[in-house]
């Protein structure tokens, strides 16, 4: 049996490797981000909303914009940071619009890829917000020639699109055009709308599962 | 490395340890790699925790832990530096699963159902769980790395002592 000093000479040992193992784990762990293709990037605010109400009241479109009924959408108070919500009457009237064909009504998935591929709404551009370099250099174009910009995520507590939206707004895109549909891919499925599966206009139309 | 042909003569205490070693090796690398490989949905879920609101020490905790908890696990199979890292497995499970308590009971507060009835995902890499089982399944987890902590040498351990073998 070991007598005291042995055990207090122990702990000691044992403490040493304790503090050896937490810093090479933290060092190889922080390469290990820095390697992955999904890692984070450190300094990033992910969580960031926008800074002040955008000034869209109820009704107003972008004034740059060509006039639309469509540019009206958005009669439900404004969201934290100030980007309207939009709800499923108005998000359906967007998406069988003509011209959203004419890429002047845009909708936005800002799910992560997986969610992306296994259904999003008809002709949505993918937006995964926690890596915007992936989308933004073909989302920001397309966004700055469209009248209206609707941006979804799951729905229910789901955050994602207002998020994607703040990114938006930080690229160029007028806050103005931006709107949030705040019901998402589950109240778009639980109306019995198909989803998209696969990359963006694979024509692989699906009913969601709600 | 212990020699495994020498286990014939191993005490159920050698082989406990070892499945115990095992158990959470496979425990920290199952879990790790789930959140390793979508670090962006594990940082929501700790962001919904509250508790850290610094945005680079949030993204510093998703970022590594994952990573983190698969050293560990990898170091636990393979019986390297064993004592310390059964020091280290205690030291991420209980405060994370304090953390776990502390959402659950908020999360009965809102809801009011009772305290075994709640269910959530609590960012441990296996989706959403029902809070008693996720807790009890813990207490095992520091119960196995106590033990293994306090042990002295083990079977198949590459290096069960980092320093002074």
């Amino acid at each position: 049996m070991a007598n005291g000093s042995s055990w207090i000479d122990d702990l000691r040992w044992i403490a040493v490797e304790t503090a050896v193992v937490i810093m090479a784990g933290l060092g190889l762990s922080l390469f290990a981000n820095q390697i992955s293709p999904h890692g984070l990037v450190l300094q990033r605010d992910y969580f960031a909303l926008l800074p002040a109400p955008i000034a869209a009241g109820p009704g107003r479109a972008d004034s740059s914009g060509p006039e639309s009924g469509v540019g009206d959408l958005g009669s439900a108070p404004a969201s934290e940071g100030g980007l309207m919500e939009v709800g499923f009457d108005d998000v359906l009237a967007a998406h069988q619009d003509p011209r959203r064909e004419a890429e002047l009504i845009l909708f936005i998935d800002a799910r992560n890829e997986r969610a992306y591929q296994e259904g999003h709404l008809p002709g949505a551009w993918p937006f995964d917000r926690f890596y915007p370099e992936r989308h933004l250099p073909e989302v920001v174009p397309a966004c700055l020639g469209a009248e209206m910009i609707i941006v979804y995520c799951n729905g229910g507590d789901c955050e994602d699109s207002k998020f994607a939206a703040r990114l938006l707004v930080e690229a160029g895109v007028p806050a103005e055009r931006l709107r949030l549909y705040a019901g998402g891919i589950v109240e778009w499925t639980a109306q019995g709308q198909l989803l998209e599966a696969g990359a963006r206009h694979s024509g692989d139309l699906r009913p969601g599962t709600p | 490395m212990s020699d495994p042909a020498s286990t014939t003569g191993t005490s159920w205490r050698d082989r406990f340890i070892l499945a115990a070693r095992w158990l959470l090796a496979a425990t920290f690398i199952y879990s790790g790699m789930a959140k390793a490989l979508q670090p962006a949905d594990f940082l929501k879920l700790i962001h919904e925790y509250d508790l850290v609101r610094a945005p680079l020490v949030l993204n510093l905790i998703a970022a590594t832990l994952p990573w983190f908890e698969v050293f560990c696990g990898l170091l636990l199979a393979a019986g390297v530096a064993v004592r310390g890292t059964a020091v280290v497995a205690i030291l991420m499970l209980v405060p994370f699963t304090g953390a776990v308590w502390q959402r659950a009971l908020e999360l009965q507060g809102v809801s009011g159902l009772a305290f075994c009835a709640i269910r959530f995902d609590c960012g441990c890499g296996t989706g959403e769980v029902a809070i008693c089982r996720k807790l009890a399944e813990n207490a095992g987890l520091i119960f196995l790395a106590t033990a293994v902590a306090f042990s002295r040498d083990s079977l198949w351990a590459v290096r069960h002592r980092l320093f002074r073998n």
